[in-house]
């Protein structure tokens, strides 16, 4: 068969969705001999080793895909992300993966492009042959919120990268030093769904329980203080000097601090998947994690759960992790195991079974 | 029997129109002296501009802007280093006769709006309206995207029709 991948909207650095498409992609190419993968669009950002269909893009609405899929002698067309149409009469399947349905689950992101985002998804999610969804949580958004058939629905979990080896001598001084105690390590954007303002007020919570702990919270990216999350724990970062945001990190150095942190905190309202909280299991770290929505099927036993609209259950999971290490060690004990359950090998494998079932 | 040669019309469309663009620094852009600024919703990309811009010589920078923006252009109007151009409508015809009418526009050297990426279906309106205001005056046009790459826009009446073109074989098929 002929498959078309849509191609992604271009970044200067690599979101969680076109890191996942990369993997897939990479893994489906080694373990998938029979069909033939081409990209619909440019996505030379990707760096794949595909050859591309010209489009021009459409940043807007559902991509129209009509001549592609009529003179592309496609058999599949499967997007990663962005919702397509082509004319009905066109013989080729339709395949999109939902990452989430955050739209539906955070008030901030019901604004914008976010809401336009929600209606084309929604009409193109009825109009696609099956839809691949990350986790069985994002299945379930999609039953229940767009209507879909569950047999239309196939949960392909999302993988991990080979890790490279920690190149030090990379790594910005200032990151060094932050081995020199202990840290809690939260990788995450500033968004409002994101919680970094639960984090980080429960983290005053347990510093001003324990003053003698030198524990410390390192937040991956800016401070952005224009945003509700920035405007929302000024007064705790002037209070708390422990808590740390390292400015844009590189891989390399991202590695490096899950490497060396006591353990990870990623207490979001609302995933699709959970990206970090997988990452930190691969490297043997627990995670001080939220119980909702996907969340417990990427931690499984491996972390410790809290709620994460109860600052109180946040700080407990902090305290439970930090200072017992009996507990920290059990956790750490099944960080492998539970890891080893996804990978980008195993999604594309179920990847291919889902292109060969229209044979 | 098979046809001599096969030419792909599509594929012409698309390389043709995407040759209409070419990558640029920020300072190309702001070496004009005088600019007129579509502004949109990408307020880390225009505080860019507008960094880069007021550290060299640019002598009158119009921004256009609907009310919901002004908020991102405020820190920028403070000394009034920027003459805002205030329009509640779509960047359309419409428009392109305000400005007109408002504005000398032999006076400007260079048009920037900002987009998620230079090549996009989405921008054909703006694009429209942008080619009617060169079609007269010797103006250069200027992209930003989101994420930080600048463009200008070397052929905007090739780029428009290309657009266009594009849209309009893929609503035939859609019959």
């Amino acid at each position: 068969m002929k498959i078309g991948i849509l191609a992604q909207k271009k970044e200067k650095y690599l979101d969680g969705i076109n890191r996942t498409t990369i993997g897939i992609l990479n893994h489906l190419l080694k373990v998938d001999k029979k069909n033939k993968y081409t990209f619909v669009g440019n996505t030379d950002w990707l760096h794949v080793p595909m050859n591309y269909f010209n489009i021009i893009p459409d940043s807007r609405r559902i991509m129209d895909l009509n001549y592609a899929a009529k003179f592309g002698k496609y058999d599949i067309i499967h997007s990663h992300y962005r919702p397509f149409e082509f004319n009905k009469k066109i013989l080729c399947k339709k395949i999109l993966t939902i990452h989430d349905l955050l739209v539906i689950a955070c008030k901030e992101s019901k604004f914008g492009p976010y809401q336009y985002f929600d209606t084309q998804l929604r009409v193109c999610a009825s109009n696609m042959d099956m839809i691949i969804t990350v986790s069985e949580h994002t299945k379930k958004d999609v039953i229940n919120y767009f209507g879909i058939n569950e047999n239309k629905i196939k949960v392909i979990y999302n993988g991990l990268y080979e890790k490279q080896v920690i190149d030090e001598e990379s790594i910005h001084k200032n990151i060094l030093k932050l081995n020199q105690t202990p840290y809690i390590l939260a990788v995450s954007t500033m968004r409002e769904y994101k919680n970094i303002d639960g984090l980080v007020k429960a983290f005053c919570i347990f510093k001003e329980r324990h003053q003698k702990s030198d524990l410390k919270l390192i937040l991956t990216g800016k401070n952005d203080q224009s945003t509700v999350v920035g405007a929302n724990i000024k007064d705790c970062l002037e209070k708390q000097k422990d808590i740390i945001f390292t400015g844009f990190v590189t891989d390399n150095e991202l590695n490096w601090l899950y490497k060396n942190c006591l353990a990870s905190a990623f207490v979001s309202f609302y995933e699709g998947f959970g990206l970090p909280v997988l990452e930190s299991l691969s490297f043997g770290k627990t995670v001080i994690c939220s119980d909702k929505t996907s969340l417990p099927e990427v931690g499984g036993e491996a972390v410790e759960y809290c709620n994460p609209y109860d600052l109180e259950s946040i700080a407990y999971a902090i305290e439970n992790v930090v200072l017992n290490d009996l507990r920290r060690k059990e956790l750490e004990e099944k960080t492998w195991e539970q890891a080893a359950k996804f990978s980008y090998e195993k999604a594309a494998k179920e990847t291919m079974e889902v292109y060969n079932m229209f044979q | 029997m098979e046809e001599e040669y096969k030419y792909d019309l599509y594929d012409y469309i698309c390389k043709k129109t995407k040759k209409t663009i070419r990558q640029v620094s920020l300072e190309d852009i702001c070496k004009h002296k005088k600019i007129l600024v579509l502004s949109g919703n990408f307020g880390k990309v225009m505080d860019k501009f507008f960094e880069t811009a007021f550290r060299g010589n640019i002598e009158a920078c119009y921004v256009v802007y609907r009310q919901q923006m002004y908020s991102l252009l405020e820190k920028w109007n403070a000394d009034e280093k920027i003459k805002l151009v205030k329009w509640e409508g779509n960047y359309n015809d419409e428009l392109k006769q305000y400005l007109e009418q408002t504005l000398n526009l032999n006076e400007i050297e260079a048009v920037l709006y900002f987009s998620l990426q230079v090549l996009n279906i989405r921008d054909i309106n703006i694009l429209e309206m942008i080619e009617g205001l060169t079609r007269c005056n010797k103006i250069e046009t200027y992209c930003m995207e989101r994420h930080g790459d600048e463009y200008r826009i070397e052929d905007i009446n090739v780029m428009c029709k290309g657009l266009k073109i594009y849209q309009d074989i893929n609503d035939f098929l859609d019959l």
